[in-house]
């Protein structure tokens, strides 16, 4: 399945968290009521105005094993997918910071923050995370979130994240987190360090994080119980419309 | 009755094929001693399983539609798009 991914741009977007991306996601899949449902599956073509497949609440509703899916891909790459199409580069980041967090907590993922005012530095950091992020060693181990403005940090002022890369282990209802490795990069530094004979000091600093994460897998049921007891409460951006996650 | 619906937890088993656990090896310390370092931990319930960092690659999901978008239309690739609320019942960080 992951190898099969490769082909594609995967995308998720958090549902109920955008008005726009509600819209799109309403036209992949929506209920027979037509309304958006807490959770839609669908391959769109790159150009993102048409549907390959069929789509449907999940992958499970439109094939009826992993592996039909699997093969549904393959096929679906061979088609679609140009011999010298270039390779996906762009850092896969989450919108902010709240909801990095969740999701980080959510996927039991250390989550990697990049932090930077300055314009140019910033896109100076994101080249050699985005380098890292595809880096066969790091691929899909991490997610990321990008902070350029000091608007980004409020109501997480507590992790007391500095200018630079940190990872992150974030806190089981995604409240906040824990700094595990921090690297103040400096850019032309990295780029020499690129030397092979050289450490890279953010492969250094993404491998303390990894090392040092550990989180509670708890189960669903302890997650709500103790949630609800603590009276932790998620508010969405938009309307909840599924019929089945309306409080 | 677990309120969660089933397909999610398998849905991303396969799809973000979430690697199993990392194995620990001689040289790492054992979970129970690491959890029991650093208490102040939120969200550890003494008696979960605690997991560690993946170990396997996984799939690298672009969190946003514009960010994808414009990476698919750069690179001519079809987009695989799955959607998900990190809030279970109004309770976040749990799909």
């Amino acid at each position: 399945m992951v190898a099969a991914s490769r082909a594609f741009v995967c995308l998720r977007p958090q549902t109920y968290e955008s008005a726009e991306e509600a819209e799109v996601l309403s036209w992949v899949y929506a209920g027979r009521d037509g309304a958006l449902r807490n959770t839609s599956f669908g391959v769109l073509s790159a150009d993102g105005e048409r549907k390959l497949t069929r789509s449907g609440r999940s992958p499970s509703m439109v094939y009826e094993t992993p592996g039909a899916f699997v093969a549904a891909l393959v096929a679906l790459a061979e088609e679609h997918v140009a011999d010298d199409a270039p390779a996906i580069r762009a850092l896969p980041a989450l919108p902010d910071l709240r909801i990095a967090l969740t999701v980080a907590a959510a996927d039991l993922r250390p989550l990697v923050v990049l932090r930077e005012a300055d314009p140019e530095r910033l896109e100076e950091l994101r080249a050699l995370l985005r380098d890292a992020a595809w880096s066969d060693e790091f691929v899909g181990r991490f997610r990321y979130v990008v902070l350029d403005d000091e608007a980004d940090l409020e109501g997480f002022e507590a992790l007391e994240l500095k200018p630079g890369i940190s990872v992150v282990q974030a806190e089981a209802f995604g409240r906040g987190g824990e700094v595990l490795a921090h690297v103040a990069l400096d850019p032309a530094d990295a780029r020499e360090d690129r030397d092979p004979a050289k450490e890279s000091p953010l492969a250094a600093t993404l491998r303390a994080g990894l090392d040092a994460f550990a989180v509670a897998n708890t189960s669903v049921r302890d997650h709500l119980r103790r949630g609800r007891r603590e009276g932790i409460e998620w508010v969405p951006a938009v309307e909840v419309t599924d019929p089945g996650r309306r409080r | 009755m677990d309120p969660r619906p089933l397909l999610l937890p398998a849905l991303f088993a396969a799809l973000a094929a979430l690697p199993a656990p990392a194995q620990r090896d001689s040289e790492q310390r054992d979970s129970a001693q690491r959890e029991a370092e650093r208490p102040e931990r939120g969200g550890t319930p003494e008696s979960a399983e605690v997991l560690e960092a993946p170990t396997e690659p996984g799939i690298a999901w672009f969190g946003s539609w514009d960010a994808g978008l414009a990476e698919a239309r750069r690179t001519g690739r079809p987009i695989l798009i799955m959607s998900a609320t990190p809030q279970c019942h109004g309770v976040p960080g749990m799909w």
